[in-house]
């Protein structure tokens, strides 16, 4: 029998939202104070070195428990909660701390799953907003991952307005090639692996009695032994490079962008995409070899999470497709134009000035004819000079401002007109003298300030008027 | 575009007394230290304290004849610089909040530094040696232009 006569069922009005506040989850002091346990280190190797047993164990277990004692004290000081569409965060032992972060306001959210957090089932979320700071606004260290994805579509869904569609589902827009990424960590490794290694041996040869500890080796054995060392650091640096940016992954989430990435810690990082300041591309000597270019989001929050939003190996075939993902329209290379001959001056002096004054130092000091050998060294860096002018450059399209630079390794910025904070044009002496000046664009931290040095000096001047009143109209 | 208040180069020939004040009493316990075999290391010392002393008195001129700031309708216009000229702008709507402040020797001539803070640590915009009365008319005007939007 139908209740009320056939009439559908009364609509019950959804559930008011719990207004409860939210403990981290319970394993949240364990895997905090373990982090901050490790902080102590040089401590503890200093314990080992001296072979200080009993003395090991009690340093261990002191800092262990005085850490754990703080964070048991923090997880019982820390809630939070959404409210509408605010996170609202309590924290703080002796000071009490409570902080509003409208959803509007996100800059980035950040979702981290390191392996020991992989084994509890939960992440670390960090809710970041626009500030000079080094630390996110909010870090919710730990919840279990079914929570961090609640908030996170929380804060997405209070960023989308009032009436417009819904979202749709998430779809890879970019994948990294693990080939171009193995590449790419097989030629960075070297660049830390050598002096890495070498300062490891430097420390071991201060604890301990190398020739003693090298009698074991036949003849000649010590360098077969330090090869094998770095090679073996070799292989592990470039394991860890490989292990880091493993599987990245560039995703269209309704209107951000999503970044997922890293084989031990998986990362996901949350990109509005109205948020993007600028992006940056590296071309290093690494990057040459391995065919590919490195390329770094940059939006204003204020956490110190400055690789995260860094994909380092993109092919360089790749480059322009991902970059009109990220500024539709951009064609780099069409848009840059370079600077005036007079600026070649300037840039052959910049490099070769402190080889000189080095040379005149040194034979100044020694009054040794072979001082005078360093002048040879004048070439390179008049190569160098001519490079650095001919990378040299700048452009821009109706959205857009591209600069680019570098002499050994080549940085090109794409700066989202409409976030541009202020502009200075700055001309010394020299520079008058040639009718040059250099451009300063400023734009929300971490990134800062982007300089176009060296372009002609009525165009600097025009750009930057067009910078500070095309956008007068108000930010996008 | 305006210059900035004429007693602002009382102010800083002030500030450079005390500068080279301090460069000259270290370069004179260093000498009270050394002992001074020929006269014309003597002389040539002297002439450098007399340069060390007149050197940032000539520029405090120059320096305050370059200083030029302009309110535009959209944007805050500053040109300063001796040996590097610089010109800064910054639109109105970027601005996060307009610091106004004086120091001991403001205060007794009657001067305030007006400081604009956008969301980036580099923009340049601090106009010092401005009249007291013109700095807090200035803040009113910079903030009543910079209106209430999202400036990130």
């Amino acid at each position: 029998m139908q209740p009320f006569d056939g009439a559908p069922p009364p609509q019950m009005p959804p559930p008011p939202e719990a207004p409860d506040w939210k403990r981290l989850h319970l394993v949240s002091p364990i895997l905090n104070s373990l982090s901050s346990s490790l902080r102590f280190w040089p401590v503890l190797l200093v314990a080992v070195v001296n072979q200080g047993g009993a003395l090991l164990g009690i340093i261990l277990l002191g800092v262990l428990l005085a850490a754990l004692g703080v964070e048991i004290l923090q997880y019982l000081r820390f809630d939070y909660r959404m409210a509408g569409t605010t996170l609202i965060v309590r924290s703080g032992v002796l000071v009490r701390r409570t902080r509003t972060v409208p959803a509007d306001r996100v800059q980035q959210v950040s979702r981290n799953e390191k392996l020991r957090h992989r084994l509890f089932g939960v992440a670390e979320l960090s809710v970041e907003v626009a500030g000079a700071g080094t630390e996110p606004e909010v870090k919710l260290s730990v919840v279990n991952t079914a929570e961090a994805e609640r908030i996170r579509v929380r804060l997405q869904d209070a960023r989308r307005k009032v009436g417009t569609a819904p979202p749709e589902p998430d779809h890879i827009v970019y994948r990294q090639p693990n080939r171009s990424l193995l590449l790419w960590a097989i030629f960075t490794s070297p660049l830390f692996t050598i002096p890495a290694v070498g300062a490891g041996l430097g420390a071991l040869s201060d604890a301990i009695d190398l020739e003693r500890a090298w009698g074991w080796l036949p003849e000649g054995g010590q360098l077969w032994f330090l090869a094998a060392a770095g090679m073996l650091g070799l292989v592990a640096a470039t394991a860890i490079n490989l292990a880091r940016f493993y599987d990245m992954r560039l995703m269209q989430a309704d209107a951000d962008l999503r970044l997922d990435y890293g084989l031990l810690t998986r990362h996901r990082l949350e990109l509005p995409s109205e948020r993007i300041q600028a992006l940056v591309l590296k071309l290093s000597p690494a990057g040459r070899l391995s065919g590919t270019v490195g390329v770094t989001v940059h939006n204003a929050s204020s956490a110190g999470e400055a690789t995260a939003s860094h994909l380092p190996a993109i092919p360089r075939f790749d480059r322009d497709a991902l970059l009109d993902r990220l500024v539709p329209g951009i064609n780099v290379e069409a848009e840059v134009s370079g600077h005036p001959p007079a600026a070649l001056r300037r840039s052959l002096i910049r490099w070769t000035w402190p080889v000189a004054a080095v040379t005149l130092a040194i034979w100044a000091g020694s009054q040794n004819v072979w001082g005078g050998l360093l002048l040879l060294a004048l070439g390179p860096a008049a190569a160098l000079g001519a490079r650095a002018w001919r990378v040299l450059g700048h452009g821009e399209t109706t959205d857009v401002v591209v600069s680019r630079r570098g002499a050994i390794r080549d940085h090109t910025a794409v700066i989202r007109k409409a976030r541009v904070q202020s502009v200075s044009v700055v001309a010394n002496w020299f520079q008058r003298r040639r009718r040059l000046a250099t451009l300063r664009i400023q734009v929300a931290q971490p990134l800062g300030n982007v300089s176009i040095r060296d372009m002609d000096a009525a165009d600097a001047v025009d750009l930057a008027r067009r910078l500070s009143l095309e956008n007068h109209g108000r930010p996008t | 575009m305006r210059p900035i208040d004429p007693r602002v180069r009382r102010q800083w020939r002030i500030e450079a007394l005390a500068g080279s004040g301090f460069t000259l009493a270290i370069g004179v316990i260093a000498l009270l230290t050394a002992s001074l075999s020929r006269l014309w290391t003597a002389v040539l010392l002297i002439g450098l304290g007399a340069l060390i002393v007149a050197g940032p008195q000539a520029l405090v001129e120059l320096r305050y004849r370059y200083w030029r700031y302009g309110m535009g309708a959209d944007t805050l216009v500053l040109e300063y610089g001796v040996w590097t000229h610089r010109q800064s702008m910054t639109p109105y709507f970027r601005v996060q909040n307009v610091d106004v402040s004086q120091g001991p020797l403001e205060r007794w001539l009657g001067l305030k530094r007006l400081t604009i803070r956008t969301a980036s640590a580099f923009t340049d915009a601090t106009i010092p040696g401005l009249d007291a009365a013109e700095a807090e008319n200035l803040r009113l005007l910079i903030l009543e232009r910079a209106g209430r939007d999202a400036a990130v």
